[in-house]
């Protein structure tokens, strides 16, 4: 009885020990086929057209609300073209009203930004990605300056400064980088990182415009940050 | 699940921006105060720069009837001195010892002008003409007409 025990193990531990390569090889050979399938399946063609999408930004008014000197609020629009190019189209509104140091500054003006940006996860099928981009950006704008006036110490005499209704424009490129998240179906969540570089800014005789919607303050270059909530169109 | 940790993610990411933009927005420059034009001084000879033993400048018409801008300094290169914010005509004496005086008259456009919230307004100036005497003073040049925010050499008096 022993004798037969003792066998059957040992007919069982050989029989495992000459199967196992056996099925090594098998499993092996099916993972080729399946690689084989996998390659033989066509990367995904995305139509020229993959849908609209429209964005709010959400910073501009936030920044404000946090003690910041700027209102903006601003409307994008951008087109998935091949789900890689996404033509973008923004428009807002800047405004500030600010009194320190005895000057008094008032502006308010729409902008316009034109650009593109490059989705670097085109490869998926997805509506959350991350890309990079570039805009031009230009305003016309007008402002209030006033300020307790010159007093001169040494020759004696006063002189007033108040200007209003000052007009210029201006004109800026942007650096883009960002990424979206699709948080509900089609409504999406992004930020943005910018860098705002000044191409030119017109000077007034009697001001510097210190302001400039979508730009920020007046300075060669600027960072600027979108918080944007995004919704796909349905068509 | 996995959407609530995208809206959680963002939500943090964003407070965390809108704190590090604000401080980034407090860094702020200090006012620009009273503009004025350098005045270089240079042997003509040489072009080499004219230093002096001793140079006190007066500015005449002031509030106090005659103002000392340098009092007495020695190894004098170059000056800023003061124009008038409301006059287009400021004379300016230099004072080289007790019997050398020249007089210098600088005829300018005053305009003033709005720099930024921190620098504040400023007076900006166009020098037309700049006359003087020859006691010491051979010419003067106008190297740069524009006295603004740019700080460059305005003036250059030849000894």
């Amino acid at each position: 009885m022993k004798k037969k025990i003792f066998a059957s193990i040992i007919s069982t531990l050989a029989l495992f020990v000459v199967s196992f390569p056996v099925l090594a090889q098998q499993q092996q050979a099916q993972r080729k086929v399946q690689k084989k399938v996998i390659s033989k399946i066509p990367k995904e063609v995305f139509p020229l057209y993959n849908g609209t999408f429209v964005g709010v930004d959400l910073y501009g008014i936030g920044s404000k609300a946090f003690g910041g000197d700027f209102l903006n609020s601003e409307v994008s629009v951008d087109v998935n073209l091949k789900n890689r190019f996404f033509p973008a189209v923004e428009l807002g509104y800047g405004k500030v009203d600010k009194d320190n140091n005895n000057i008094s500054y008032k502006s308010s003006a729409p902008y316009f930004r034109i650009g593109m940006d490059y989705n670097l996860m085109f490869k998926k099928k997805n509506l959350s990605h991350m890309y990079i981009g570039a805009r031009y950006g230009f305003t016309a704008l007008s402002y209030d300056v006033k300020s307790a006036g010159l007093d001169d110490d040494i020759y004696s005499g006063k002189v007033p400064f108040e200007y209003t209704g000052e007009n210029t424009t201006a004109h800026w490129m942007e650096l883009v980088g960002g990424i979206r998240a699709e948080v509900f179906k089609n409504v999406l969540m992004g930020w943005s990182l910018r860098y705002k570089a000044k191409i030119s800014v017109k000077d007034n005789v009697h001001s510097t415009p210190w302001y400039i919607p979508g730009f920020g303050e007046n300075k060669s270059s600027n960072f600027g940050i979108t918080y944007s909530l995004i919704y796909k169109l349905p068509f | 699940m996995r959407h609530l940790l995208k809206l959680l993610f963002f939500t943090v990411f964003t407070c965390c921006a809108v704190s590090l933009f604000m401080a980034c927005d407090e860094a702020s420059e200090s006012s620009v105060g009273r503009l004025s034009p350098l005045f270089n001084f240079v042997t003509k000879s040489t072009l080499a720069e004219k230093s002096f033993d001793s140079l006190t400048v007066v500015a005449l018409n002031t509030v106090r009837g005659d103002s000392i801008i340098i009092d007495n300094e020695k190894t004098v290169t170059s000056a800023t001195l003061p124009l008038s914010y409301v006059g287009t005509k400021t004379a300016l004496v230099f004072k080289y010892s007790k019997d050398t005086i020249d007089t210098v008259w600088v005829t300018h456009t005053n305009t003033e002008h709005f720099i930024s919230m921190d620098r504040g307004v400023a007076m900006f100036y166009h020098i037309d003409k700049v006359e003087h005497t020859k006691h010491l003073i051979d010419s003067i040049a106008i190297v740069n007409s524009e006295v603004n925010i740019n700080e460059k050499e305005n003036i250059r008096i030849y000894y």
